[in-house]
């Protein structure tokens, strides 16, 4: 009888779980969203019925041509920006500005000049009014996760481009924020960097356990490093296609060379090639002012 | 580094030096000019004089703290005001522009007719005359910052209070110093000028009184006082802005 | 549409009417004050109508005067500028004691002035353009220094000689800032005259200033005080078109007046 109840106990726990961590995989949920920008006269449509889901411990990226909405999605889904309708949740909760669930990390320079790299970690656990003692401590800690470590007092004018995103991504990162949104955060730099940062990132990721929605416009970026795959449209951006990856975990630069890394980049090649395209052709039409 | 500053000891000697002999050799006309060393002895001489650091230099150092303090203070303020206010700011720029383009000591007159003589109109056309490059200086640093250090406080989801603190301030600031390193040079020229056209109190008084009594060495002084006081805040201005400009390039 | 051309509308509106406060503040101040101390816009501005042609000769006296100060400083400030900014030892040895120069009350040397030059013409002009060359050769030297390498590495590889070389990228790389510098070097110059012309002279605009308060006649001063104020804007309006010019032409964005 003993045994019956451990193993009823058993069953019910996993069930439970089970149950448990299908409701908290959901992180957050994106709903027939779009966003209308008017201009007096005109109206544009940058975004057009988005609709996507995002699960705890996953990495999205985002890509699509240029102009199509990206970086306003983006700004939309960390609460910068409003929508016109539709709607964002977030572990069921609504997102109508900026929250500590959410973290963003932009594509400029965003290193705070004035303070040193230490003191630019510390800022939003600062800002949230956690004790020294306690932010200090993590703020070290995340410091040498991202490869920084003896670089604590240092000043942002004495770093390079890429040290500089590394201690932006740390800020964000340090406040533990249940989504992490990044804004092609390795655009300003160059490719032998953006291949190292980007193995980097991964790695930091899968230690923190952070969930990442990534925009970018490097298709190879997107294949190596996510989980999912957002395809957005030509203004006004839709979704055109979502990509599953099916790229063994953990991944490394051996991932570059597997056919279904090709797969995955000769999908969204094809995908952006027609969409690139369709952009030119209606520009064509437009004068050059 | 050490070079440059070997070159300019160097010419700042020499001619100081040839000043001197030529002073001394009277290949210089005595009625005009007097040796250097002189000018600083009776310089020191007034230092020490009780009745000169009273009437004059604590006067002078009065007026110039008080219009310089008022400028950077009413000048921030305002500067604030014009960079919230896009209106406001929109139509008051050509005419800040504008404002240095003035010969503004040509406007004595009309502070004297309202304000009358003494250390009072001294201040006001000093604090007037640099307070312009406070309000230009901080509303620019203001309106430039970069949208992205912006986009950052806003998405910590930051208070009024914690933007203006951590965020604005810090970002502005170096535009900010700049005007005040104009206000403290405009409040000397501005009070001394004034002090010098019309004052009767002062060093730039002393000036012009000891010209006008023929009293050659006791011009010389007091303007090599005015150039010492001028010289030593503007470098004590640009040693501060050098160790600020490092963390904020 | 219909919000944004409002706003500018009510802008332009702002603009115009700050004049118009001025001159409503000006009436308040000589209600309270009164004569003999101040005169109402109205006087004064009757007052000039009456001795325009009275004055002309102190005006053209002026104006002259400040275009030969201002030639002086100009040309020997660009010249001295220029070759000193071509030079990176000179300008970081230079630049310090001249920004040092340029900071010092320059109306307490002007006694100084006197006894070199007494009542003269050229104490005035000396006086003048050691205002005004001051901005000039300090601006022209930094845009010199600030041309762009990549400049220089073309008129390398063109084996340009030096007067191409200055002709054709140095001069106009440092325009637009050389226009900056001039315009502020006209109006320390005009200073600079104003107070000379106060002081030490029986002709001018500054010594008409003088003239006027030692009568006490506060029509006239604030006559004498439009004059100059609108010299100086007129002439500053002139190098703002110039320097807007210079801007639109490199593609630097800037504000326009009204």
């Amino acid at each position: 009888m003993g045994s019956t109840l451990i193993m009823a106990i058993v069953i019910y726990f996993n069930i439970g779980t089970k149950g448990r961590r299908t409701m908290t995989d959901l992180l957050m949920k994106v709903e027939n969203l779009t966003k209308i920008y008017s201009d007096g006269s005109k109206d544009v449509i940058a975004l057009q019925n988005i609709d996507f889901s995002v699960e705890k411990g996953e990495f999205i990226s985002i890509v699509g041509p240029s102009g199509c909405g990206k970086t306003t999605l983006l700004e939309i889904l960390s609460g910068l920006r409003s929508a016109t309708s539709g709607s964002i949740k977030i572990k069921g909760k609504a997102v109508n500005g900026p929250q500590d669930s959410i973290g963003i990390v932009f594509q400029e320079e965003s290193t705070f000049p004035w303070r040193t790299v230490l003191e630019n970690v510390e800022f939003g656990l600062q800002m949230q009014g956690k004790p020294k003692s306690e932010y200090r401590q993590k703020a070290i800690k995340m410091i040498e996760l991202v490869g920084l470590k003896g670089f604590e007092n240092s000043y942002p004018h004495q770093l390079s481009g890429g040290m500089r995103q590394r201690v932006a991504i740390a800020r964000t990162l340090v406040t533990e924020p249940e989504i992490v949104v990044m804004d092609e955060p390795f655009g300003a730099l160059d490719e032998q960097t953006r291949l190292i940062l980007g193995g980097e990132l991964l790695k930091i990721v899968e230690q923190t356990k952070a969930t990442v929605v990534l925009v970018t416009h490097s298709i190879q970026e997107a294949a190596l490093l996510s989980d999912k795959i957002v395809v957005l449209s030509a203004r006004p951006g839709r979704i055109k296609h979502l990509i599953k990856s099916s790229l063994p975990k953990p991944r490394d630069a051996q991932a570059l060379t597997t056919p279904e890394f090709a797969e995955i980049t000769q999908k969204l090649w094809s995908s952006l090639e027609e969409e690139s395209l369709m952009r030119q052709e209606s520009n064509e039409d437009k004068v050059v002012g | 580094m050490g070079l440059h500053k070997i070159v300019q000891i160097l010419i700042v000697v020499t001619f100081l030096g040839v000043y001197e002999i030529a002073t001394r050799m009277h290949w210089l006309d005595s009625f005009t000019f007097t040796p250097f060393s002189t000018m600083v002895l009776n310089m020191v001489e007034n230092l020490s004089n009780q009745e000169y650091l009273k009437n004059h230099f604590g006067i002078t150092a009065f007026e110039i703290l008080t219009s310089f303090l008022g400028a950077v203070i009413f000048g921030i303020i305002i500067g604030i005001i014009l960079w919230r206010s896009d209106f406001i700011h929109h139509i008051f720029q050509p005419y800040l522009m504008l404002f240095y383009a003035i010969p503004f000591f040509a406007l004595y007159p009309i502070f004297i007719s309202i304000f009358g003589v003494g250390p009072f109109p001294v201040i006001v056309i000093g604090l007037l005359f640099s307070m312009p490059a406070v309000i230009t200086n901080t509303a620019l640093g203001f309106r430039e910052i970069r949208k992205v250090l912006i986009k950052v406080g806003l998405s910590n989801n930051l208070s009024f209070r914690q933007m203006l603190l951590y965020i604005y301030f810090p970002a502005a600031w170096p535009l900010i110093f700049t005007g005040i390193k104009l206000a403290a040079a405009y409040s000397i020229i501005g009070v001394i000028a004034t002090e010098f056209i019309l004052s009767a109190r002062g060093i730039g008084y002393t000036i012009s009184y000891a010209y006008n009594n023929f009293d050659l060495n006791g011009m010389y002084s007091s303007v090599l006082l005015v150039v010492v006081i001028s010289l030593v805040v503007n470098f004590v201005l640009g040693l501060i802005e050098n160790k600020l400009y490092q963390r904020n390039v | 549409m219909n919000s944004i051309a409002t706003d500018q509308k009510w802008q332009k509106v702002g603009r115009y009417m700050i004049p118009v406060i001025i001159l409503i503040l000006w009436q308040i101040i000589y209600q309270i004050i009164g004569a003999p101390a101040m005169a109402s816009p109205f006087h004064s501005f009757v007052d000039l109508r009456e001795n325009m042609s009275k004055w002309m000769g102190d005006i053209g006296n002026t104006l002259l005067t400040l275009l030969i100060s201002f030639l002086i400083a100009s040309i020997f400030g660009v010249i001295f500028g220029f070759f000193i900014g071509l030079s990176p030892f000179w300008t970081k040895t230079l630049s310090p004691l001249l920004l040092g120069l340029y900071s010092i009350p320059k109306v307490t040397l002007y006694p100084i002035f006197l006894l070199i030059f007494g009542l003269t013409l050229q104490g005035r002009v000396a006086f003048s353009v050691f205002h005004g060359i001051f901005p000039i050769m300090i601006i022209c030297m930094e845009a010199t220094r600030t041309v762009p390498n990549i400049y220089l590495k073309l008129a390398t590889s063109y084996r340009m000689s030096f007067i191409q070389k200055a002709r054709q990228i140095l001069i106009p790389a440092i325009m637009p800032q050389l226009v900056v510098g001039l315009r502020m070097g006209f109006s320390l110059c005009f200073l600079g005259l104003i107070l000379g012309e106060m002081f030490a002279s029986y002709e001018g605009l500054g010594h008409r200033l003088v003239h006027y308060m030692s009568l006490n006649e506060p029509a006239a001063i604030l006559a004498i005080i439009l004059i100059i104020v609108f010299i100086a804007f007129l002439f500053t309006f002139l190098f703002l078109l110039w320097q807007e010019k210079n801007e639109m032409k490199i593609g630097k964005s800037k504000v326009k007046i009204s």
